[in-house]
């Protein structure tokens, strides 16, 4: 079953094309990687999904019903987003903050005990934060206010989430630590991912399906080995690699061909 | 979720701005005793001249200053928020020179002092209108904001003193004596106009607060929760400005309140607005209600403008915490 339908769309801004006639389909349940080099309009396809852009032409469809048609209300409590860059300037505490994440269920009425407190508690048990739970997001480290910022994400309780980049200032721990994170929630709690990820190694390990942009178009979509290839991957990027097995998880594995060896 | 901690602190401050609203009541160019400001206080029907100056001079006074105490720094701590700026205030985004402007207009056309607070609130309205339409359309950059306020106070000043220097002494002191900010001049009518904008809007800036602790992650995450972050903006910075301009309108310019009580009450009850927003109007009441006792009795019998207090009190406070910490850091 689909969760999402992009049908043909294309974003302009400043009267630059930057999104060029995009369609796909994202399935319930599934982790669906979207890679890319930079400006080749994956955060602008974020952008346009959750609503903030508008796009030319084309449409998209949310359980088969057209975004437009949604409140904000509505459409908050459906998809989730993850931004690339979320400067929080205000030392809330962590439990404060994750609490905002309930918002568009409860919203400026105040938060009930009940469900809102309680699935902000189970939030932050499962997620191992009680230490933390006090504690300002100013004062934590990058990897662990990126952990809040996504904790944010699983109190809202939507079907699908958007993250954009998530690791991309992570070191590798707290890039594997996140990645398992959002694996468990997709793979207990039926959570659809939409993720934008930079490495391509992490996206074959976690990604079920991926696609490929070039230039604000789709270059390529389809499973890991379809999409990873070096045909692909030069293509794209203009950079020469050799694609491997990784020998655990019988992956594609991309090795970057370093200095001038050609 | 009010916990114990919090609703104890609120139960303090509450306690604390009825303590100084009462030593206000006592002390003054003459002062009374407990024993006499029991007996004026409940039996309100006497009409000697004690009683005159309890429940015509004094209490209106002391009403006002809990007012614009509170809406000053409310609107603060929500300028604040909105802007993301710690330095964002009624007075740095050059609402006051608005008000000046205002006043200025109005005294050389020659209307008399009924008419000042209308223009006052006309005035600063119009500065407000200006920072808003620019900086939307700048996109709310935060620095770039107080820069307009810079900005637009330095035009407008310039005005009033092209004004000053056209104008005659006699008209030129009014309106020094009207800038330098002043709880005294008011009369009923502007207190009971004050009172219904300043509560219906604070009431608004506490309804809202949970947008504005969205609305302090970016537009973008804003977007994602729910919350409109244009619209909610508009209506923020709507109940802000009639807070603004009717307390300015009401007492002339008193300056620091909007920056220094957020600062103090961000440090003790956190930057949460839906406690900060109500805890900053507390502490803003306690803090002009003895600023203006302070003005009033400092060089007794004769009277210092509020403003002044405010003014100095505030300015060594916060050149201290400049001085201190990163002047970024809420």
């Amino acid at each position: 079953m689909d969760i999402l339908n992009v049908n043909n769309i294309s974003v302009n801004i400043n009267e630059l094309k930057i999104l060029d006639n995009i369609s796909f389909n994202v399935k319930k349940g599934e982790i669906l990687g979207i890679i890319g080099p930079n400006g080749s309009g994956k955060t602008t396809l974020f952008k346009t999904i959750s609503r903030i852009l508008k796009p030319e032409t084309g449409n998209i469809f949310l359980y088969n019903k057209n975004i437009t048609s949604y409140s904000e209300k509505e459409l908050s409590k459906l998809i989730s987003v993850i931004p690339q860059m979320i400067n929080v300037q205000f030392p809330f505490t962590v439990e404060e903050f994750i609490l905002m994440g309930r918002f568009p269920h409860s919203g400026r009425y105040g938060y009930s005990i009940d469900t809102d407190y309680e699935i902000v508690n189970n939030v932050i048990k499962n997620n191992g934060m009680d230490s933390i739970r006090h504690r300002r997001i100013n004062e934590l480290s990058g990897g662990e206010k990126q952990r809040v910022i996504i904790a944010q994400g699983f109190a809202q309780q939507t079907n699908l989430m958007l993250l954009d980049e998530p690791t991309s200032h992570l070191d590798i721990y707290y890039q594997v630590q996140l990645l398992n994170l959002l694996d468990k929630y997709n793979k207990e709690c039926e959570l659809t991912i939409l993720i934008i990820l930079h490495d391509l190694n992490l996206a074959a390990s976690y990604c079920d399906r991926l696609i490929m942009m070039k230039e604000g178009k789709i270059f390529t979509q389809g499973t890991i080995e379809e999409v990873l290839t070096y045909q692909n991957i030069e293509a794209v990027y203009n950079t020469p690699v050799i694609v491997k097995e990784n020998p655990i998880i019988h992956k594609p594995h991309v090795i970057l061909v370093t200095k001038n060896l050609k | 979720m009010l916990n114990f901690k919090k609703k104890y602190y609120f139960i303090i401050l509450v306690i604390l701005l009825l303590v100084s609203f009462y030593v206000g009541l006592l002390l003054g160019s003459s002062n009374l005793s407990i024993k006499e400001s029991f007996y004026y206080l409940f039996n309100s029907s006497s009409d000697d001249i004690t009683a005159d100056i309890i429940w015509k001079i004094r209490i209106p006074r002391l009403i006002l200053g809990v007012l614009v105490g509170s809406g000053l720094a409310a609107c603060g701590a929500a300028f604040q928020g909105l802007f993301r700026n710690p330095l964002a205030e009624p007075y740095t985004l050059g609402i006051s020179s608005g008000a000046s402007l205002g006043v200025s207009i109005s005294v050389i056309l020659g209307f008399s002092g009924v008419f000042i607070p209308f223009y006052a609130f006309i005035g600063s309205f119009i500065s407000v209108f200006f920072v808003y339409t620019l900086a939307s359309r700048k996109n709310f950059l935060n620095s770039t904001v107080i820069l307009l306020g810079v900005i637009i106070s330095f035009l407008f000043s310039s005005i009033v003193y092209l004004i000053f220097s056209l104008a005659k002494p006699q008209e030129v002191h009014n309106i020094i004596m009207w800038l330098m900010g002043d709880l005294s001049s008011a009369n009923n009518l502007t207190i009971i106009i004050t009172a219904i904008l300043v509560i219906l809007g604070i009431f608004t800036l506490i309804f809202f607060s949970e947008d504005l602790n969205i609305l302090t992650l970016g537009d973008e995450k804003a977007f994602s929760l729910g919350v409109n972050p244009e619209r909610t903006k508009r209506i923020l910075f709507i109940a802000s400005s009639f807070i603004t301009g009717s307390c300015v309108a009401a007492s002339g310019i008193i300056g620091f309140v909007g920056i220094i009580i957020p600062h103090i009450s961000r440090k003790l009850i956190g930057v949460n607005h839906r406690y900060l927003i109500p805890s900053s109007a507390l502490i803003g009441a306690i803090f002009l209600v003895l600023s203006d006792t302070i003005a009033r009795i400092i060089i007794k019998p004769m009277e210092l403008p509020v403003g002044v207090i405010t003014g100095i009190i505030g300015g060594v406070f916060f050149l201290s915490l400049l001085l201190k910490t990163d002047s970024r850091d809420f």
